[in-house]
């Protein structure tokens, strides 16, 4: 029989009359199979049919799903995954081959959508939201089946989620835009998330099913445009055959860009196909593409003329005179000032060489929302070549390059100073063109926003050279650091990564400018705790004996930039991985009066501090301080903390349940159908949902704020069970009830052997005390049992969804969830409590019977011996196991946030653990009268101030000798207050009265030159909040301070 | 006349904070180098950087997430770095200190954030040890899952094939 051959079979199933998008299985098939056969163009009469938009003739509107774009679903996927993995060249061409046809058979709906292009270019650009609706509006019917459409009414109505319900639920789209592709869309319309933040979307709504990752993959390709390889074309003409043909010519013309970009290899088979689309539907970015690909740039302009991307957008004379001027490297400004508000916005960000926030925020937040768009990628182009965008990869970086060209129309001097642009000089495209170094050299001015891409240009010799030292001392002098207005410095941190990897540390040490440089990244990116940052600065640290040393030393270098270490980079756990600190009290107290100092020095900055900023890192202190004198309640939780960081994680999810939310769920069809799906949670644990469509976002809210609960850092109950519990601690408290037992005298034991018998005794409750750990001290997940389950059951979490379903606002919801869990916890904790102080000690009885041959062997035992000893450890661990019980105590509904004076002595002796533990000093509060009082919020960071000052001036006039400092209450008939008294010795015999003045809360606590009994004097007036006197007694045997706290008179 | 060899000691140092969980490690170790050993232990990370620094070890043993500074008994969460063996781990491979390292840890993930708390990232243990490679390569040795029955005969296995 003959085999019929590839050309054959796909003309074949085109004379059927059938639609491609009904026949695409069949066609991978045939495709698939054949081999290096090389498919050929069909004719024109098939192909019409073949690729109809109207598989009907007239005008009736389709029900068939093939009308509708994008009619995916399974068996697609499969596809998907084998077109990833084919590395054939064939099926790549041939694919290309049915898209050229797929564009050519429909050239008028291409052209339509240019003319729409036209009409949202100029609409967007005069701010006129009437003229791009009607855009939308006047798209036909098949032209609404388009990936453009879909993002042009979702980036139309980005503040109206109800409009972009409405829109998808009531026009006809396919099922797997409906189903699949909607939600993400919306997310990604109403936020316009960063990228990172858009894929972990992805990752966590299509987590665990079946085909996660490709379709996860797809929506980003076809949300964003990205995620997808550039060698998987057929991947991308396999999708472009579902869409529109204007989005599949946009799909192929981007693929061709990223390749030229990266100076990749096209095809002469392919390059023909390319031409053949050119020929037939006059796209310029296409005909730049073949243009860069056959070598055709021969010269750099200064000035580029009739820019082509104006014409595509048919923009009048003078606006298009703007955009030259803005390309025109030589430029320092022009008059914009008859423009519209975007053009002035944007002519802003080009002319000045800072851009406002506002200006900076709105126009990155367009060039995003209408990416989608020729306008769009215009303007994220324009962005990205004048540093107004975080570095990208250096292929997405090129491939903008490619497009700036296309826009321009030539290759001009303003590309070549763009991000990645030095590296063309090197390139195939430049190699016509030997004149471009030097002419860029000699014209790029750095008037406005140009300064940042001079200061680039000018440093590529030294990062081709790696002058480093150079290149860091010129960073340091032009890039301004800024924390708050977050004004990009255009570095290229991949390159400071590549040294890094090159000659790790090497270069930074101890380099004032290099470290610089870490700092400018770590505010830049965010960057928490830079282990790269803290070895620069090593050879300082060693010089210093704590953070005040330090703080002077980078104030002596950097000035105001001090700051900026302190805020940003002096964390306290910094400060302890510094060795700065001894501790955790210490090193935030000591980190806020270095914030303090330099503010009192250099004041408030926008840039790096701003005053409410400094108030925050106060209101920190106080907060921390409170919840360290807190001792027992070890699951305290803070749930207006945990209300207000629920309500910031589920505000995302939120919004786009909301868009689903009724209007959405009035298509029975779509939204009742059920879909089982696992939804897995922060703590690993995975639990096997069954809903509605409808209810899904919904459950995707309410597990975001579980996912708060199970894993936040501080609060979160894996950290709690983890730190508080888990790590060592339950084992330290026993451990030392039973060291106790070593001490103590038994009769008829002899004290050596005692303590080996204990010492054997405790291995075994040791291990009892693991299993016990291990078995219930976790949240469940997976194989591992534990006490603390959190995640709903699907009965939980149905009765979640019925309850919160007309909830209309977030903190109503996050309220409604935190009070389950509240619940939910209090019943753990009394679960726990019985376990530790019931089913534990029976564990450890039972250990200690089953091994008791071993353990009378191993001490050498009697067994009367043995059985008292039995029951001594048993009682003990009865005694702790009820003590410790308290841990596991449901906190008191409403506590207040007040301390008493006995949990203000901790929180100072923990400022001071260090100094105590060496017996350098020692602190003893005796104030029964004080034990009912509560010091207020507002007064503990104030109280807290001078009482460690106090300590911290005993320990200084100490000379050496161990101290001790005795705290009484004391009434001085005006004012009862706190007398301290230090047992360091004075030469002189003297009264002093040292007057105080209240600070306001504007004036930081500390003032430069203040002698700390000043300080003291001016806390305790503020604590009073009025003048007032501190009383000093220096006597021969010690040093004596009265510190009024109250007035009696008042009283 | 046969001279007896001296055994060169094995300069083994354990960063690791638990008590009970340093003693299990130490009892392996014993087991597979016998009077070879020759230990310290870092409780800390401040106390491991100190350490890593005093001279070449032929073997570290690190955990993930322990104190920052050791002996410290008012015990904040924030005095505890969830990934502070990787702390440990980054600032070897910045300083160029190459070490032959097996982690062990008792966490299946670790919570990490940027400074704002932005982003809020949970790090499985396999990620760890894929960053931990990154730096590392053959050096790192492995990474155990410390708590399962298997455990033991993991770490066994692992210095088993490396000595």
């Amino acid at each position: 029989m003959k085999k019929i051959d590839l050309n054959n079979r796909i003309r074949n199933l085109a004379r059927g009359g059938e639609n491609y998008r009904n026949l695409r299985l069949k066609v991978f098939q045939f495709l698939h199979s054949s081999g290096a056969e090389q498919l050929e163009d069909m004719s024109a009469f098939l192909s019409k049919s073949f690729f109809s938009l109207k598989i009907s003739s007239g005008d009736r509107i389709q029900t068939k799903s093939s009308a509708f774009a994008l009619p995916l679903g399974p068996k697609d996927y499969e596809i998907l995954e084998q077109l990833k993995a084919s590395r054939s060249p064939q099926l790549r061409t041939n694919y290309l081959r049915l898209v050229v046809d797929y564009i050519k058979s429909n050239r008028a709906a291409v052209n339509r959508m240019k003319d729409i292009e036209s009409r949202i270019g100029k609409g967007l650009l005069a701010w006129d939201n009437d003229g791009l609706v009607s855009a939308h509006k006047d798209l036909e019917n098949d032209d609404l089946q388009s990936v453009f459409a879909f993002k042009l009414y979702a980036a139309l109505h980005h503040l109206r989620h109800k409009a972009i319900a409405d829109h998808f639920a009531n026009k006809p789209h396919s099922n797997w835009v409906r189903v699949r592709l909607v939600y993400s869309l919306v997310f990604y319309f109403i936020n316009t998330p960063p990228d990172r933040e858009f894929k972990q979307l992805l990752k966590q709504q299509f987590d665990g099913s079946a085909d996660a990752d490709i379709e996860a993959e797809l929506i980003e390709y076809l949300v964003r445009g990205t995620g997808v390889d550039a060698r998987c074309l057929p991947y991308k003409c396999y999708i472009a055959l579902t869409c529109h043909p204007y989005d599949a010519l946009q799909m192929i013309v981007a693929h061709f860009e990223e390749v030229v970009g990266a100076e990749e290899e096209v095809c002469a088979e392919q390059l023909e196909l390319l031409k053949e689309l050119d020929a037939s539907v006059d796209f310029f970015r296409l005909s730049n593409v073949l243009s860069l690909v056959e070598d055709r740039v021969t010269a750099v302009s200064l000035a580029p003329q009739n820019l082509p991307i104006c014409s595509f957008l048919g923009l009048q004379r003078s606006e298009a005179a703007f955009f030259e001027s803005y390309a025109d490297c030589r430029k320092p400004s022009i008059d914009y000032s008859t423009f519209g508000v975007l053009y002035k916005r944007i002519g802003r960000l080009r002319f000045e060489r800072y851009p406002t926030d506002e200006d900076f925020i709105e126009v990155v937040k367009i060039s995003r929302l209408y990416e989608f768009s020729e306008i769009g990628r215009f303007l994220n182009v324009l962005l990205t070549s004048i540093y107004m965008v975080e570095r990208q990869q250096r292929r997405t970086e090129r491939t903008h390059l490619v497009r700036q060209v296309a826009y321009y129309g030539e290759l001009t001097a303003f590309t070549l100073s763009s991000p990645s642009g030095a590296e063309l000089l090197d390139s195939r495209m430049l190699s016509n063109a030997p004149e471009a170094e030097g002419l860029v050299e000699r014209e790029l001015s750095e008037a406005g926003r140009l300064w940042i891409k001079r200061f680039h240009w000018d440093q590529r010799k030294h990062v081709e050279e790696l002058n480093l030292a150079e290149w860091f001392r010129q960073a340091r002098e032009y890039i301004p650091l800024s924390g708050n207005m977050r004004f990009l410095s255009g570095v290229d941190w991949a390159w400071i990564d590549e040294i890094i990897a090159t000659v790790r540390v090497k270069p930074f040490i101890g380099q004032k400018d290099g470290i610089y440089v870490l700092l400018l990244r770590a505010v830049e990116e965010r960057q928490k705790e830079p282990n790269v940052l803290k070895l620069a600065l090593r050879p300082w640290t060693d010089q210093c004996s704590g953070l005040r040393d330090l703080v002077d030393m980078l104030k002596s270098e950097y000035g105001f930039v001090a700051i900026a270490f302190v805020r940003f980079f002096l964390t306290p756990s910094m400060i302890m991985k510094m060795n700065l600190e001894g501790n955790y009290t210490a090193a935030l107290s000591e980190r806020l009066e270095a914030l303090e100092l330099l503010t009192e020095i250099y004041g408030f900055r926008d840039d790096i501090m701003t005053e409410d900023q400094f108030r925050e890192e106060q209101r920190t202190l106080t907060t921390a301080l409170t919840y360290m004198a807190v001792g027992a309640a070890q699951f305290e939780v803070p749930w207006e903390s945990f209300r207000s960081e629920a309500e910031t994680a589920a505000a995302e999810f939120f919004k786009a349940y909301l868009v689903f939310n009724k209007t959405y769920n009035e298509l029975p069809l779509l939204t009742q159908s059920i879909k089982k799906s696992p939804q897995i949670f922060r703590n690993n644990q995975i639990r096997n949902y069954e809903f509605s469509n409808g209810d899904w976002p919904l459950v995707n809210t309410i597990s975001s704020i579980f996912d708060v609960f199970l894993s936040h850092p501080s609060f979160g109950i894996e950290s709690i069970l983890g730190i508080r519990i888990r790590h060592d601690n339950l084992r330290r408290e026993f451990a030392g009830a039973i060291s106790e037992l070593k001490r103590t005298t038994v009769a008829d034991i002899l004290p050596p052997k005692l303590t080996r018998a204990v010492t054997e005794f405790e291995s075994v409750v040791f291990s009892k005390l693991q299993s016990w750990i291990d078995s219930y001290m976790h949240t469940p997940r997976g194989s591992k049992t534990g006490l603390f389950e959190f995640v709903p059951t699907q009965e939980e979490m149905e009765h979640l969804v019925v309850s919160l379903r007309d909830e209309e606002d977030i903190e109503g919801l996050v309220a409604s969830v935190s009070d389950w869990i509240r619940k939910k916890l209090d019943q753990h904790l009394r679960n726990a409590r019985n376990k530790l102080r019931v089913e534990f000690p029976k564990l450890v009885k039972s250990g200690l019977i089953n091994e008791k041959r071993e353990l009378m062997s191993l001490a050498q035992l009697t067994s009367s011996e043995f059985e008292k000893l039995t029951d001594l450890v048993q009682t003990s661990i009865d005694r702790k196991s009820n003590d410790l019980a308290e841990w596991f105590n449901s906190p008191e509904q409403s506590r207040t946030r007040g301390l008493t004076f006995d949990q203000m002595k901790l929180a100072v002796d923990g400022r001071f653990e260090a100094e105590i533990r060496n017996h350098k000093i020692s602190i003893c509060l005796s104030a029964p009268g004080l034990q009912s009082e509560v010091i207020e919020p507002n007064k503990i960071r104030i109280l807290f101030d001078l009482w460690s000052e106090l300590i911290m001036n005993s320990l200084k006039h100490s000379a050496g000798r161990d101290v001790r400092v005795k705290i009484y209450e004391h009434n001085s008939g005006a004012h009862s207050g706190l007398m301290f008294c230090c047992s360091n010795r004075s030469d002189e015999v003297s009264k002093t009265v040292i007057p105080g003045k209240p600070k306001t809360t504007d004036a930081p606590m500390l003032k430069t030159g203040n002698s700390g009994l000043k300080k003291v004097a001016a806390l305790s007036a503020t604590l009073l909040s009025k003048p007032s006197e501190l009383v000093v007694y220096r006597r021969k045997n010690g040093f004596h301070v009265f510190v009024p706290l109250k007035s009696n008179q008042a009283a | 006349m046969k001279r007896s060899v001296t055994p060169k000691p094995v300069k083994v140092l354990i960063v690791e904070d638990t008590e009970f969980k340093y003693a299990d490690i130490v009892e392996v170790l014993d087991d597979h180098f016998g009077e070879r050993l020759d230990l310290t232990r870092a409780p800390s990370v401040v106390s491991a950087l100190t350490y890593v620094h005093e001279c070449d070890w032929n073997l570290l043993i690190l955990d993930v997430s322990m104190d920052i500074i050791s002996n410290v008994s008012s015990r904040p969460r924030e005095s505890h770095a969830s990934l502070g063996g990787m702390d440990v781990l980054e600032e070897m491979y910045l300083t160029e200190k190459e070490t032959p390292t097996i982690i062990i840890t008792g966490f299946d993930y670790f919570v990490s954030s940027n400074f704002e708390s932005e982003y809020r990232q949970a790090q499985t243990i396999q990620e760890i040890e894929r960053k931990a490679r990154e730096w590392f390569g053959a050096l790192l040795i492995g990474c155990i899952r410390y708590g399962p029955p298997t455990w033991r005969d993991e770490l066994s296995q692992l210095l088993k094939d490396e000595t």
